[in-house]
């Protein structure tokens, strides 16, 4: 099977065309991106995927002429890059476009994989507290990213009831974790202090990267169709996760929080836009038991990918308190168990004394 | 601290060293019990405290601290008495860490103790940790057994007499109840309540009796002082000297059992090591801080009586269907306290709350944690397929904002979603009926154009909230009765959740069945402040 990945410039989608090729059902893999990868996931690539960098019109080109049977477009970007959001828009909403464009002309596909997120649910205090893949938003997002991701899907389901011949799976993966991975959220949660919305604490779900690497490619080369919500099984509550990370919380006032992102953002502190904003206000949790059935797989769950993300990047002992690591937690509260009990002791001898 | 009066006669006869050199080996079991994943209720609440402590000190025992951590044991602490098992005797051994006797030296007592405890630990074969469930207390019958496992009485005297348990590796199994020094007794007190639990490996037959005994023997602390001699439980005497046992029986120390399970609590919120499920629920949380508020409102403020309880099933979802009146949903969380108060199995209810407690930074985060989800179909069939009690108030804001003179008069019960949620997942429905939220804020009139502005569904006059400012807000303290009723079944083939007439009409008797069932509890409440 020859597989087109696009999307590969980035993390994922040159992660994802790595295992493809190693994969004993692949026989060839083409990347394609409008940046070529570089640093490591160059070396990743090397002598395994045929790299093409080019614009839409020429990844265009290169599925209808390279007659793949499987495109898994990973190409949908969460977060700006040097474009800003404009870019990101044209590259998301436009590339999709192209892409299906040129699936649909393309006779000996049979499969599509799509990249989405479970941003698509938006988020709102209106919705159900677990979201199913039926589940519609109630409200418009107003995340950038989550727009372009609805709309993305949007197209997708066009494509998919024009060519009913394809095998089409949209996967919505939420935010990833993992030791090695680096993104917007890592990055928050490495922050010495962590800035959160006063008086909401949200529920999250995060998927382990290489979970939802196995999803893909077992997306890839088995048969999925419909759409699948890919995230670890349960909730941590922002607070939790934050405690768990050794970091403090800094609440701030939501009707500041759009000002609080910018500043964060032109003080190079990090970078959080209202897609994170949502989700760090009203929370968002998925239902994956249609995953787990269809795919016969259980991804880790939310709880052990944090744990493996804290663990990997060294956040308990690297920035945050000292004093909240746990080994300094349970010291402090063995040595204050045993100040309650010494000042029990002498009064408790006092005590008895007195009536002798 | 009637227990600290007997202590000084105590100290002398733990002198006597050894009477018993045969028990020692259970009190080590005992102590290395928690360890072992098996935790007994008994053992919980220590083993969690004791390990950091020993940590430290122990030093070599270099397993410890990344151990316990990870362990299970962690969590369990005495927060949750409730959760299972607990006779509340077993809670009262449990924290039996009482005062030590010898005051000028606190300091090294406990640790002596816990170091103990941790070196019988590391003896303790791992497969003998037995899932001893309940208990323990009383391994009275259990003792024979112990000779099984003997320590070299001479080994362990010859320790204890050093003195200097805190230093040392008490590795020996048994040597704390031994020792001479104070702090000896008390550390063979700790340990005694847990050691019931597991029987040692020797005797399986053993282990049976232990547990039907427990129940019987609520430990109360004025029954051990009578009984000091004969320390309670041969398994005690033996694990130390009679003086200790006896101090031990008599002395469940409460309050050091409270302290320690209020810093297990701090830590385990500071590190964020608890678990809330997919909804957001803390019990642990709501548990610790949330009811203690809401019972001394149930108990003392309103004293509320509840009835029919027996309706609930005991396990499995339930509906519970209820009127709501109040201005201030007071009724909902009285009712969940009830809830959770008046089953045997302490359950909690979970509420369908309205979009207005979601939009609102604090509330909504308030009460997702404890328990509530937005009222919409998915999420109550969800809690209803996960078993779950949901409690419902059909009536809105309708019901709870309308003004006093229409008390006690049901509103429309809305579009009945209830009731498709009921019968789709074929969960009983139990009307409940509750009086007494009405007279708590007696609404005289509504500011609407305020309510209008705010965006609020009333605002609410009522004889004494503008009135006296914040003192108003204070509510009248009513005579409250919450009585469940019988369940209405809804799992019949029969019912169609997409049929609306079968809707309205499941709608319309639970309505019914509630309004019938509040004027009769009218009628037997003498005067609503009574």
């Amino acid at each position: 099977m020859n597989v087109l990945v696009t999307g590969i410039g980035r993390y994922l989608g040159a992660h994802l065309a790595a295992r493809l090729a190693d994969h004993p059902r692949v026989d060839h893999v083409i990347g394609v991106d409008t940046v070529p990868p570089t640093g490591e996931l160059a070396d990743l690539l090397a002598d395994r995927v045929e790299v093409v960098t080019a614009d839409p019109r020429g990844i265009v080109t290169a599925v209808t002429q390279s007659g793949v049977e499987a495109v898994a477009h990973m190409g949908v970007i969460s977060t700006p890059g040097r474009g800003g959001r404009p870019a990101m828009k044209e590259h998301n909403i436009i590339g999709t476009m192209q892409l299906l464009a040129a699936c649909q002309a393309a006779p000996g596909l049979r499969k599509l994989v799509v990249r989405s997120s479970t941003a698509a649910y938006g988020a709102s205090f209106r919705d159900p507290a677990v979201f199913t893949e039926s589940t519609a938003p109630t409200l418009m997002p107003r995340g950038g990213f989550a727009k372009d991701i609805i709309e993305v899907e949007g197209y997708v389901r066009g494509f998919s009831r024009r060519r009913a011949d394809v095998i089409t799976t949209v996967l919505r993966l939420a935010p990833f974790v993992g030791p090695a991975a680096d993104t917007t959220l890592t990055r928050y949660f490495a922050l010495p202090a962590v800035p959160t919305v006063f008086g909401r604490d949200p529920r999250l779900q995060f998927i382990h990267i290489d979970d939802a690497l196995e999803v893909l490619v077992r997306a890839v080369t088995e048969s999925h169709r419909g759409t699948y919500n890919v995230a670890g099984p349960g909730v941590i509550m922002l607070s939790q996760a934050i405690r768990r990370a050794g970091r403090i919380g800094i609440p701030v006032f939501e009707p500041g929080m759009s000002a609080f992102a910018a500043f964060v953002k032109a003080s190079g502190i990090g970078d959080f836009n209202l897609d994170q904003l949502e989700l760090f206000v009203h929370g968002r949790v998925v239902d994956t038991s249609r995953l787990i059935e269809e795919f016969g797989f259980r991804p880790r769950s939310t709880e052990e990918a944090f744990a493996e993300m804290v663990r990997g990047r060294g956040l308990r002992h690297r920035g945050g308190l000292a004093a909240l690591r746990p080994e300094a937690v349970t010291a402090a509260e063995a040595m204050v168990l045993e100040g309650i009990r010494a000042v029990r002791a002498a009064a408790g001898g006092r005590a008895r004394r007195e009536p002798a | 601290m009637t227990q600290d009066r007997h202590l000084p006669a105590k100290p002398a006869p733990a002198v006597a060293p050894d009477p018993a050199p045969a028990p020692k080996p259970r009190a080590a079991r005992a102590a290395a019990k928690p360890r072992s994943g098996i935790t007994t209720a008994s053992a919980k609440p220590r083993s969690a405290i004791t390990t950091p402590a020993a940590k430290p000190r122990a030093g070599g025992t270099a397993a410890t601290p990344a151990a316990k951590p990870a362990s299970g044991v962690t969590a369990t602490p005495a927060a949750k008495p409730r959760a299972g098992v607990t006779t509340p005797a077993a809670k009262a051994r449990a924290g039996v860490p009482k005062p030590p006797k010898a005051p000028s030296r606190p300091a090294v007592a406990p640790v002596a103790t816990l170091t103990l405890a941790v070196g019988a630990h590391a003896e303790r074969p791992p497969g003998q940790a037995g899932p001893a469930p309940l208990n323990g207390h009383r391994p009275g019958p259990v003792t024979p057994v112990t000779p099984a496992t003997p320590v070299t009485p001479s080994k362990a005297t010859g320790r204890a007499k050093t003195g200097s348990p805190a230093l040392n590796g008490h590795r020996a199994n048994g040597s704390a109840p031994v020792s001479v020094t104070p702090a000896a007794p008390r550390a063979a007190v700790r340990r005694a309540p847990q050691r019931p639990t597991p029987v040692p490996p020797t005797p399986p037959t053993a282990t049976p009796v232990p547990a039907t005994q427990q129940p019987p023997t609520p430990v109360p602390a004025s029954q051990q002082p009578a009984t000091p001699p004969v320390p309670a439980t041969p398994a005690v005497a033996a694990g130390a000297p009679t003086a200790a046992a006896a101090e031990g029986a008599r002395a469940p120390d409460v309050w050091d059992e409270r302290v320690a399970g209020a810093l297990g609590f701090l830590r385990r919120r500071i590190t964020g090591a608890y678990e809330v499920d997919e909804f957001g629920f803390d019990p642990e949380l709501t548990e610790a801080l949330v009811h203690p508020v809401l019972r001394q409102l149930y108990r003392r403020y309103f004293r509320v009586d509840a009835s029919g309880v027996e309706h609930l099933p005991p396990v499995g979802s339930a509906l519970l269907v209820a009127n709501h009146s109040g201005t201030v949903p007071v009724d909902a969380l009285m009712l969940t306290m009830g809830v959770h108060d008046e089953t045997p199995l302490h359950r909690h209810l979970r509420l369908l709350g309205a979009d207005l407690v979601f939009r609102l930074p604090v509330l909504s985060e308030l009460a997702r944690k404890s328990g509530s989800t937005l009222a919409c179909n998915p999420d109550a069939e969800r809690l209803l397929r996960n078993g779950e009690y949901v409690g419902v108030f059909p009536e809105g804001f309708k019901g709870i904002g309308k003004p006093y003179k229409d008390r006690y008069k049901l509103q429309r019960f809305g579009r009945g979603g209830f009731v498709s949620a009921a019968v789709r997942t074929g969960t009983p429905i139990i009307p409940v009926s509750i009086v007494g939220a009405e007279e708590i804020y007696p609404i005289i009139a509504n500011l609407k154009p305020l309510a209008t502005m705010t965006g609020l569904p009333y605002v609410p006059v009522t004889p004494t909230f503008p009135l006296l400012g914040p003192l108003g807000m204070l509510p009248l303290p009513s005579k409250w009765m919450i009585r469940f009723g019988a369940p209405i079944e809804t799992a019949s083939n029969t019912l169609d959740a997409d049929d609306p007439i079968v809707v309205f009409n499941l709608a319309d008797q639970v309505r019914e069945t509630i309004q019938q069932t509040l004027h009769e509890l009218l009628e037997l409440r003498p005067d609503p402040f009574s």
